[in-house]
């Protein structure tokens, strides 16, 4: 009988497996000891589609003396913990968009690169550092989404900031109930055995394809890779967590703001219980129009999207941008709100809070607003605002963060150096 | 003791042989088979590949007769040297070769052409002739000049449709044990096409109403996530499915709660024979039989020829859990676990085997079996059924004739239902209308008892699905999608349309019927088609208002397949979003404005106009002969020069010339049927068969029957895809 050892077929897999962003990114480094939660840094994403309102956004002096806007005042009292940052900008290339908004938000791609044909889409920063700082924990990042549309109308290219290569998108959940049971529920009993067997049958598979092919079973080896090391690690995770108290409703709320805290509250839980240290949360999808009920905001579902449209509209938008600063402030509050050894999760957490549009009504590549909560555990400022020289790339940030969660580049997309005055 | 058996396999494993797919219960036994026996069947003889023409020299390069003239008199103007408007520069073309080298460049530029976007009004425009001499010289010179063959799609995994219907067909189920919303409703029974009539009352529960959740027809098995849709493409686009480690879990899940289920063992009817323990059974025995349902198993669940290598990796899996003392039953759930989580399942591939185990060589077999998976997952979204794998075994899937054969059975099966919930409600962006929400003060009785009544927007997606259902089943002409004297409606949408039941069925079907559709005849021309449903009307509509621009962007994307490019990032704002009053024609003023400024005219020239001749129709789908402030309604346009007033009129005008719409709608069908986007080099073919279904007055079953025959639908046969 011939039958081949799982290590032996993964080994022999070895080439095939090694996904796009390993040869682009080089070897990220493994630390001293990168499964302490002591030293572990989290990072986490907040995404707001369509731009904000510039006018109400950004504050006018910098430094820490600075006044917040209208619409970020909801901050007022985590003054020392975040970093307001004003002057980012990104390439617009020719297209539409509200695809490349999103989708190229992250991207490690330069932006005449245009990986997957039309847009510069490549593995993007959260996923990059996954591969790095995620080992250690069951999950090596989640990608949640507070899409409740039920129509189905928008490309994912819309609908996803997560990227694990060109054309591979990390699918978001947007059913917090499924979150929760897949963090911390019982998950399907998989036997290895059944794992061992269809890495055996896909190897043979591999074997036979092209290269566009097997860049699709690159797909499948991923998944199935991570599979197995959630099951190992969160066996071993389990006992530690112990019984995780969080009512769930029956049903999805209505209301955006519940949708949008009850998502986030889980992402705060898996950071809190070590699940995983990389998030990524979309508040909603680029450019879908369906009317939405934003409660104690407006009394009628509007339109997000079509509002940014019309500069008529900029005083309601900006409440939309405003609401959406609260809800980032209430989960700033939580993670502050969690003692984790000497300090608070916080501290040891970087969330940023971000759209890849400036401004929604031209569509402005230019301007980008950016909050950034916590304090990487002391690697980041926290309590100012943040001033970039005209002309400044977003990229440039991407760049810090990814340095500071330990990869070892000096470049990333299309940056031309790190942030100046972000990085301790 | 247990591997006893194994010595047997062994013996056969080196041997150049394969399991061919099998028949209910007739499984080509692995030691009957030999590869020679099968071989030696008798070998169509006609060709599969439709090859390019050879190529004849002309005496001339017809670029100098055909397209310099025409790039000098109308397009230089503009588009010449580096600062050609649009960063389009077409002063740099010489000969026939150079435009081969820039296919996509010379394939949009036709087709703006051939849309009337270019030249922009003002300019010298090309007349009817001049346009389709170009054309034609543009279709000889790709065919001619280009070997470049993007045939069918790539490998890429079944999307959720796909799998779910598989799984269906895979385990012999009666029903589908998955629901989700797309399919918008539940009931199925109407549906037989073999009779060529769609019944005149239909039984039609929504998939939507009662539940806003996605739900499952067995409990405690869950759903696939929702595959994301494509920008002018199908769900099934190869460009979309990708498989992410969320998925798999989803895929492990199923697998898992399907084959442990009680309600899904009942249902089954391979169950008995496959998963039941037989009293007093040896573990040798256990292992034969699991041999030889693996056997019939393991090619249908891969949809194609397996190798013995292959097979053995499964049947050892069996081997191991039976040797761990696991029941028989329990071992097979496991070794069957695998299966519906190996690539080989949940990708669609055409390559056969894999080589080392010993390729089959036989082109003629190789073929037939992906034409086989090409046809059964475009026309049911499904994997082939016995039918399909013995035609393919006995390579009756080269010919013409056996091929139209195959697709008439298959399109009088009721599993060709796939082809109006999947292709039908994509192609009409019927899902849009799935969450409208009208403002509640302007449009309260679009609420009224709202928790008793599904939205009307619910019902409309079901009238449209019946409509499509309808014209599929009776093999009426494509041309009834435009304009149409019938429709399926229930009471709710009867009262919503203002048609007196008394006077279109004779009788008044209860209010609270909502499940009870019947076909109706439309007392006037406003409506009827797929132009004036209700579901195109409400979902292209804002809360508060109509969107001329959405409806006529929608005509040209579903009618036209020429959807308009998305408008410039810096675009002023146009539509002042807020109620109706005096707004309605303010829009038209606004967009006559806009249409003065030649950048956005361009567009907006061809997306208003028929936008303007729904404006009868008010943003809830409802006829209005006035607006709110009591102005009356203008419905006038005009469409490549020809005016109309009114969805009738503008119908009429779309059909005068019904070529763009019939090769639009081959166009939409091709892209479902590949599966990928269409290139320039596809157009001489998508016009070949839109030809043909013209001669055959236009039926829809033409349609599909011609699609399958064309080039792109049977190409890549030949070729090895490792090499590509």
């Amino acid at each position: 009988m011939r039958r081949m050892n799982r290590r032996t077929v993964l080994r022999g897999l070895g080439a095939a497996v090694a996904l796009p962003w390993l040869e682009v990114m080089g070897r990220a480094t493994t630390g001293e000891n990168p499964t302490s939660t002591e030293t572990a840094n989290r990072l986490a994403f907040m995404y707001i589609p369509n731009g904000v309102i510039g006018s109400k956004w950004f504050p006018d002096s910098a430094g820490s003396d600075f006044e917040f806007g209208e619409s970020l005042k909801p901050l007022e009292s985590l003054r020392s913990d975040v970093t307001v940052i004003s002057g980012l900008n990104r390439t617009y290339l020719t297209g539409e968009p509200h695809s490349q908004a999103g989708s190229c938000w992250l991207t490690s791609a330069k932006p005449n690169e245009r990986v997957d044909g039309v847009n510069a889409i490549d593995a993007t920063l959260d996923q990059i550092i996954a591969q790095s700082a995620g080992v250690a924990t069951p999950f090596s990042s989640i990608e949640l989404s507070c899409n409740s549309f039920i129509d189905n109308v928008e490309p994912k290219i819309f609908d996803s900031i997560s990227w694990y290569g060109p054309g591979y998108d990390a699918k978001s959940q947007n059913d917090p109930r499924k979150v929760f049971a897949r963090l911390f529920g019982e998950s399907t009993p998989i036997k290895k055995s059944i794992l061992d067997t269809v890495l055996d049958d896909a190897n043979r598979l591999n074997r036979t394809l092209g290269k566009n092919d097997r860049r699709k079973l690159d797909e499948y080896l991923n998944s199935v890779r991570s599979v197995e090391n959630r099951i190992a690690k969160q066996k071993a995770s389990k006992g530690s967590i112990g019984k995780i108290d969080y009512k769930l409703p029956d049903q999805l709320p209505t209301d955006r703001g519940e949708y949008i805290r009850m998502m986030g509250d889980l992402m705060v839980l898996a950071f809190q219980t070590d699940q995983t240290r990389i998030a990524t949360m979309m508040v909603g999808p680029e450019r879908w129009e369906t009317p939405q009920f934003y409660e104690g905001v407006f009394d009628k579902p509007v339109s997000h999207h079509v509002m940014t449209h019309d500069t008529k509209e900029d005083e309601r938008v900006a409440k939309i941008d405003r609401f959406h600063v609260q809800q980032y402030a209430y989960l700033v509050n939580r993670l502050k709100s969690i003692q984790d050894g000497d300090t608070t999760l916080l501290d040891k957490c970087t969330f940023v809070l971000g759209s890849g549009l400036g401004n929604g009504a031209q569509h402005s590549y230019e301007q980008l607003p950016v909050v950034i909560a916590g304090k990487g555990n002391g690697a980041h400022s926290s309590g100012t605002h943040l001033q970039a020289a005209k002309g400044t790339r977003l990229a440039n940030l991407w760049l810090s963060l990814g340095n500071m969660m330990g990869l070892e580049i000096d470049q990333f997309a299309d940056s031309t150096g790190t942030l100046n005055g972000f990085l301790n | 003791m247990l591997f006893h058996s194994n010595n047997k396999f062994a013996k056969h494993r080196c041997l150049l042989y394969l399991v061919i797919c099998t028949l209910v219960g007739a499984s080509v036994s692995i030691r009957d088979g030999s590869p020679s026996a099968l071989a030696s069947k008798a070998k169509a003889s006609s060709t599969i590949v439709t090859s390019t023409p050879q190529t004849v020299a002309p005496p001339l390069d017809e670029f100098d007769l055909i397209g310099k003239p025409f790039l000098e008199k109308h397009c230089l103007d503009c588009h010449d040297g580096s600062d050609g408007e649009g960063g389009v520069d077409l002063s740099t073309f010489q000969t026939s070769k150079d435009v081969v080298g820039s296919l996509s460049l010379w394939g949009n530029a036709l087709r703006q052409v051939e849309s009337g976007r270019m030249p922009p009004e003002g300019n010298s425009r090309a007349s009817a002739q001049e346009i389709s001499k170009l054309s034609d010289w543009l279709m000889r010179t790709v065919e001619n000049g280009t070997r470049l063959d993007p045939g069918h799609g790539k490998m890429r995994r079944l999307n959720r449709a796909e799998y779910e219907n598989t799984i269906r067909d895979l385990f012999r189920l009666p029903r589908s044990c998955f629901n989700n919303n797309s399919k918008i409703i539940q009931t199925n029974g109407y549906f037989q096409p073999a009779t060529g009539q769609m019944p005149r009352h239909v039984l039609a529960v929504s998939c939507f109403w009662n539940s806003r959740e996605r739900y499952s027809d067995l409990p405690g098995v869950s759903t696939l996530p929702v595959d994301p849709p494509v920008e002018h493409g199908f769900a099934n686009d190869q460009s979309a499915l990708s498989l992410s480690p969320l998925l798999m879990e989803s895929y492990l899940e199923i697998s898992n709660s399907l084959l442990n289920n009680v309600e899904f063992a009942e249902l089954s009817n391979l169950w008995q024979s496959m998963f039941m323990p037989v009293k007093g059974e040896s573990g040798d025995d256990s292992i034969r039989r699991a041999e030889e349902q693996l056997l019939s198993f393991l090619p249908r669940a891969f949809r194609r020829v397996v190798s013995a290598e292959e097979m053995l990796v499964y049947l050892n899996l069996f081997k191991n859990e039976i040797g761990e003392n696991n029941s028989y039953s329990k071992s097979m759930i496991t070794t069957v676990s695998a299966i519906l989580i190996s690539p080989n399942f949940l990708f669609r591939h055409e390559f056969l085997t894999p080589s080392e185990a010993g390729a089959v060589r036989d082109s003629d077999l190789k073929n037939c079996f992906k034409m086989a998976n090409r046809l059964s997952y475009f026309i049911w979204g499904s994997m082939p059924d016995d039918e399909l794998f013995q035609a393919a075994n006995e390579r009756r899937l080269l010919t013409d004739k056996q091929l139209k054969h195959q697709v008439d059975r298959m399109l009088d099966d009721p599993k060709s239902k796939s082809l109006a919930t999947e292709f039908g409600m994509q192609w009409l962006k019927v899902q849009d209308a799935a969450s409208v929400l009208p403002d509640k003060t302007l449009f309260p009785q679009y609420y009224v008892k709202s928790n008793q009544r599904p939205p009307p927007a619910i019902s409309m997606m079901i009238e449209q699905l019946l409509f499509f259902e309808s014209i599929m089943v009776e093999n009426r002409r494509i041309t009834e999608f435009v304009a149409s004297d019938y429709a399926y409606l229930n009471r709710q949408l009867m009262d919503w349309y203002s048609i007196d039941p008394q006077q279109v069925l004779g009788y008044t079907p209860p209010v609270d019927r909502f499940e009870d559709f019947f076909r109706i005849k439309w007392p006037d021309g406003h409506r009827g088609g797929v132009l004036s449903s209700g579901a195109m009307l409400i979902s292209t509509s804002t809360t508060s208002r109509t969107s001329p621009v959405y409806r006529g962007a929608w005509i040209l994307d579903v009618i036209y397949n020429s959807p308009p490019p998305p408008a410039p990032a810096d675009v002023p704002p146009l539509e002042a979003a807020s109620g109706e009053n005096s707004i309605e024609l303010s829009i038209r003023e606004k967009l006559a404005k806009h249409r003065e400024n030649d950048a956005c005219a361009t567009c907006h020239n061809l997306i208003d106009p028929p936008g303007f001749a729904f404006e009868m129709f008010d943003a809830v789908g409802k006829w209005r002969g006035s607006y709110a402030n009591g102005k009356k309604v203008d419905s006038s346009g005009e469409l490549r020069g020809e005016a109309f007033v009114g969805s009738e009129r503008f119908k009429n005008v779309v059909l005068r010339d019904k070529s763009r719409f019939v090769r639009a709608f081959v166009e939409h069908t091709m892209k479902y049927a590949l599966g990928r986007q269409l290139h320039f080099v596809d157009q001489p073919e998508i016009r070949r068969v839109a030809d043909s279904v013209t001669q055959q007055d236009l039926r829809f079953r033409s349609v599909i029957k011609e699609v399958v025959l064309s080039g792109p639908f049977r190409k890549h046969l030949e070729k090895n895809p490792g090499s590509q």
